[in-house]
């Protein structure tokens, strides 16, 4: 094997991820769309989390490409590209919740206040389907219920829910206790119904 | 922040419950089509330049500053002093103070270092004119650049009884009448452009009787005006010696320069 050859195969040989990153900032149609399918449904699922209906989620998830598009060459190889994704889709969400574009957002029904003794039980949610555990999350107070999916599923500190949200840390805090007693008080409420 | 452990359970019950969420692509490749059609919309990348070429312009730019300002520079030239009054003097006091020979021989050079040929008239007029005319004159006519001259004109002893009094005019009809006709003459020359090594040599050419003649005259003038000539020689003093009030020539804060140019011409590179 002559010696060039074997310098390149010992070379570290550039990723699908890579070529296909190359080929998006060269701005081909082909890249673009092959990328597109390889996130969009992860990225259709966290959206759908933040809005209350799919086409609300889809919406979110148009305005989120766009800007992946459109600042892919701000990327850093730092992170992996899906988590820089999922961060524009998060941050592209609650801009539609700030901005009023959530149609549901003042039309949640008032919660009844849990009982103050109530505990937060950590298996309340096991064994729930991924739709029901949504349409429990669908009833909190959309701040309660953004701080929760922000702290608890996408693994924001309470200063960047406090920055990204425009509130202060302890309001941060003070949300998503109010909201785990909240989801343990509807499943318990639901769980009621049920047996009644 | 201490968490409950029920509260930690929660947590993770939520993140396992949406860790595998997603809906799949294929029913909502409208939604790419929206995306596609505003992606194609967006403009394009701008194309600067690299920082492959802009470091190194940068770089060399800054490079040739450094060395153009570390390199020696001249001298700045030293300030004239303020030469129209000098050349005002020479027209008065020259004919006044000095004997005649001397005066048409001065009168030649006068043009090329007109200040201390006054200087020499008024100052030194008991004595040897002409070793100190051989140091000053080439060091003059060395510094300042030979100029085309004004002709200059003798002034006539019935211009002077026009502008002064009787007590003033007599000395001055006397330095007329005593003047030789070849130097009167030379006197007349309308050619003042004397190269610097001719000043030398029109220097060392005085006639030996020129300083007798001067000290012979300037004091019998002096007696006839010591007050005006104290003031006079005063007043050129202070015009010599005087500094031009005009803008002086920038120092110091020239990187403060540099940096605002260099500023500018990277801004317009980019």
């Amino acid at each position: 094997m002559p010696k060039s050859r074997a310098l390149f195969l010992s070379m570290p040989a550039t990723t699908d991820l890579d070529a296909l990153l190359a080929r998006c900032l060269r701005r081909e149609p082909a890249a673009q769309r092959a990328l597109y399918l390889r996130y969009a449904g992860r990225m259709l699922g966290i959206a759908r989390r933040y809005a209350y209906t799919v086409p609300e989620a889809e919406d979110i998830l148009q305005d989120a490409f766009v800007k992946v598009f459109a600042h892919l060459g701000d990327y850093r190889a730092g992170g992996t590209l899906e988590g820089w994704i999922r961060r524009i889709v998060v941050t592209t969400a609650i801009s539609h919740w700030r901005s009023g574009q959530l149609r549901h957002a003042s039309e949640a029904p008032p919660l009844d206040e849990p009982p103050a003794s109530m505990a937060v039980d950590g298996t309340a949610l096991e064994g729930l389907k991924v739709t029901e555990v949504l349409k429990l999350i669908e009833q909190l107070p959309h701040g309660c219920r953004v701080v929760l999916l922000l702290y608890a599923v996408d693994g924001y500190s309470h200063s960047e829910i406090a920055e990204l949200l425009g509130i202060q840390e302890s309001t941060s805090k003070a949300q998503l206790s109010k909201a785990r007693k909240q989801l343990t008080y509807l499943y318990k409420r639901q769980n009621d119904f049920i047996r009644l | 922040m201490s968490t409950d452990p029920e509260e930690h359970l929660l947590d993770q019950s939520l993140r396992d419950a949406f860790r595998d969420y997603h809906l799949p692509p294929a029913g909502h490749m409208h939604v790419w089509d929206q995306v596609e059609e505003r992606i194609a919309a967006l403009p394009a990348p701008r194309t600067g330049l690299s920082y492959r070429l802009v470091l190194p312009l940068t770089a060399a730019l800054g490079v040739g500053v450094a060395v153009g300002w570390l390199l020696p520079r001249p001298a700045a030239p030293p300030v004239a002093p303020a030469a129209a009054p000098a050349v005002h003097a020479t027209t008065w006091v020259a004919p006044q103070h000095a004997a005649p020979s001397w005066a048409a021989h001065v009168g030649a050079a006068s043009t090329v270092a007109c200040a201390p040929v006054h200087r020499l008239a008024s100052k030194t007029a008991g004595r040897n004119a002409a070793s100190h005319l051989s140091v000053q004159l080439p060091k003059q006519a060395a510094s300042n650049p030979v100029k085309p001259a004004r002709p200059s004109k003798p002034i006539q002893a019935e211009q002077v009884a026009r502008v002064l009094p009787d007590s003033a005019t007599q000395p001055t009809a006397r330095l007329t009448a005593l003047a030789p006709a070849p130097l009167a003459a030379d006197s007349n020359r309308e050619n003042n452009n004397l190269p610097a090594p001719e000043l030398s040599t029109a220097a060392s050419a005085l006639p030996k009787e020129a300083p007798a003649k001067a000290a012979s005259v300037a004091p019998e003038h002096a007696t006839a005006h010591p007050a005006k000539t104290a003031k006079q020689e005063e007043v050129n003093e202070k015009m010599l010696y005087r500094k031009p009030t005009h803008r002086q020539p920038e120092r110091g804060l020239g990187w403060r320069r540099w940096v605002t140019h260099l500023s500018q011409v990277v801004h317009r590179i980019l």
